[in-house]
């Protein structure tokens, strides 16, 4: 009898080097090349964002010209949107999924392949723009008309790129699904699933329902501007308004495509340092599900001030304030899970407490922009800026992170340095705060976005501001050291790796074989 | 050059027809959006 396991026999003939990463069809490797994007991407935007709070360091213009600027802010949303935490999320679930419900693999592994090797000429294409003769687009993320159909030879390689993340992301999640549906271990049932998967399970679905539109919307501009159809040209009968209501119609449900496996995320790692399962497994299920249900009913709220009949408005802003109500039962539970659990503080942890606060807070300040005469004030201020950074930066942001230091020494083997890691939390979340805190003030003070320059009367709290962001920008220097020196550390962690670890993830040996769960394994 | 995991007919089918309806849903979705925009 041989002496190879299937694993390593799979090792002897497995393609080495470029080709390796190029035509695998592993969940695993696919897997690492999504979070190896992401992390590039989320510095490449990370650097996008220095140059703003660079030239934002002082009243005037110092750095770059005004219209480079408003190319730095559309494309660093565009690039850590779709580049870094969309992809970051889906390198968690193509890691983790397979793994939890104890699947062999995905269940479309080529298909798999494909829609993250889309991914690099996308952003390839994107990122080129800048390059061109008159710059990248500069018309802000949300690619209003007719603004954005003023940018130059960069606009239909914007449009080419959206559609290209928008297919990537579609294949993703119709994966997601048919995994979730079709690989499952026979024991596995869904309402033992683990939290992380409920929560890609309903953020595939609304995947598949908004990216079409997206592409819709911007199709239509690209006819709009070629094909001599007017859409939304006012001057041929359409209505550049209505582009907002379809962009919208997408961006909102895109916002809980950020944050729902985030939730997912938080709910693996507070009952594992709780040493406590989950409080409120099934009110966890039905309140995500809400939430993905209201975020198609709330779309006007982004365009309060477009004027819209005071119907509209009203049951805009009910239903948004409505969102509270499951997202509230979600932090409820996760605080009745801690609730006189034998806590321990270990780095995920930091950043999952770090997320339930400070989430909180982003959330806080959206239920005050629900507010449709409050909104009014608050719109296109740097209020809504430091709003929507707190939901994705110590939202989705601190979630992946919290994600990756919890699962790291699962996929590599080696237990990260947990002082470094320590320092990195702290680090990372007092200059968050510094960054995104001020922003509140100037916002309500009445400072627009989108502006390289400002009244004096800003000065003060965007300098602080800006030094926030450069001392958490170069904090994540110290999460890329410790995630390469994770890689290429010596394997000593455990196959539990934490005391109060459950799941299927933790019954296979640190770092995960090649090919996991070839007979299905029993769930209690 | 691949390595997929071996499954029964059974279960091949199933997930073909799961990616085939939502592949199916999302394309109606682009479509439907535009086309409802035409008129």
């Amino acid at each position: 009898m041989s002496a190879t396991t299937h694993d390593e026999a799979h090792h002897a003939d497995e393609p080495k080097g470029f080709t390796r990463w190029l035509f695998t069809t592993n969940h695993k490797d696919i897997g690492t090349m999504y979070l190896v994007f992401s992390l590039t991407m989320f510095f490449i935007g990370g650097m996008m964002a220095m140059v703003i709070r660079g030239e934002l360091f002082e009243p005037g213009l110092q750095l770059v010209d005004p219209y480079f600027f408003n190319q730095m802010t559309t494309m660093h949303a565009l690039v850590m949107i779709f580049g870094a935490v969309m992809p970051g999320f889906v390198g968690l679930a193509n890691w983790m999924i397979p793994l939890m419900i104890g699947g062999k693999d995905m269940a479309l592994p080529r298909l798999n392949n494909w829609s993250f090797w889309i991914l690099p000429f996308a952003f390839a294409i994107l990122l080129s723009t800048l390059f061109m003769p008159g710059g990248g687009p500069a018309g802000g993320w949300t690619m209003y008309p007719p603004l954005i159909l003023q940018t130059g030879m960069a606009f239909p390689f914007l449009i080419f790129s959206i559609h290209l993340m928008g297919i990537s992301s579609i294949m993703g999640a119709i994966n997601v699904i048919s995994t979730i549906f079709n690989m499952r271990a026979p024991t596995m049932t869904l309402m033992k699933m683990p939290l992380f998967v409920w929560t890609w399970l309903i953020t595939a679905y609304l995947l598949i329902a908004v990216m079409p539109v997206l592409a819709g919307a911007v199709t239509m501009l690209l006819t709009d501007q070629y094909f001599g159809t007017s859409f939304f040209n006012a001057a041929g009968g359409g209505d550049p308004v209505m582009f907002q209501h379809i962009f919208w119609f997408f961006g909102h449900p895109e916002v809980y495509i950020m944050i729902l496996p985030a939730f997912g995320i938080i709910s693996q790692i507070i009952p594992t340092f709780s040493r406590k399962p989950l409080f409120g497994y099934a009110s966890m299920v039905y309140a995500t599900a809400s939430i993905a249900f209201l975020s198609f009913i709330v779309w006007a709220h982004h365009m309060f001030t477009v004027g819209m009949p005071l119907a509209g408005e009203l049951f805009f802003m009910y239903a948004t304030m409505l969102i509270a109500v499951p997202t509230g039962v979600k932090v409820f539970n996760w605080v009745a899970t801690m609730w006189r659990g034998a806590l321990t503080f270990e780095t995920p942890m930091l950043f999952a407490i770090a997320f339930v606060i400070l989430f909180t807070i982003g959330g806080f300040s959206g239920l005050m922009l629900a507010i449709t005469p409050a909104d009014f004030q608050y719109h296109d201020t740097y209020f809504v800026v430091a709003h929507f950074h707190y939901v994705l930066v110590t939202g989705a942001v601190f979630a992946i992170i919290a994600g990756v230091y919890f699962w790291l020494p699962k996929w590599t083997g080696h237990m990260y340095n947990e002082k470094l890691a320590k320092t990195h939390f702290w680090l990372s979340t007092i200059f968050v705060n510094v960054l995104f805190f001020p922003q509140h003030f100037l916002g309500l003070a009445g400072m627009p976005r989108r502006i390289p320059d400002y009244s004096t009367q800003f000065a003060d709290w965007n300098m602080v501001s800006s030094i926030g962001g450069f001392a958490f920008g170069l904090s994540q220097l110290l999460f890329l050291y410790l995630v390469i020196s994770s890689i290429r550390g010596p394997k000593n962690a455990t196959a539990r790796v934490w005391e109060g670890a459950k799941g299927l993830e933790w019954e296979v040996p640190s770092p995960a074989p090649h090919h996991t769960f070839d007979t299905p394994p029993v769930v209690e | 050059m691949t390595d997929k995991p071996q499954l029964d007919e059974r279960t091949r089918r199933r997930i073909r027809i799961t990616a085939a309806i939502l592949g199916a849903v999302a394309l109606l979705i682009y479509i439907g959006f535009i086309v409802e925009q035409m008129y």
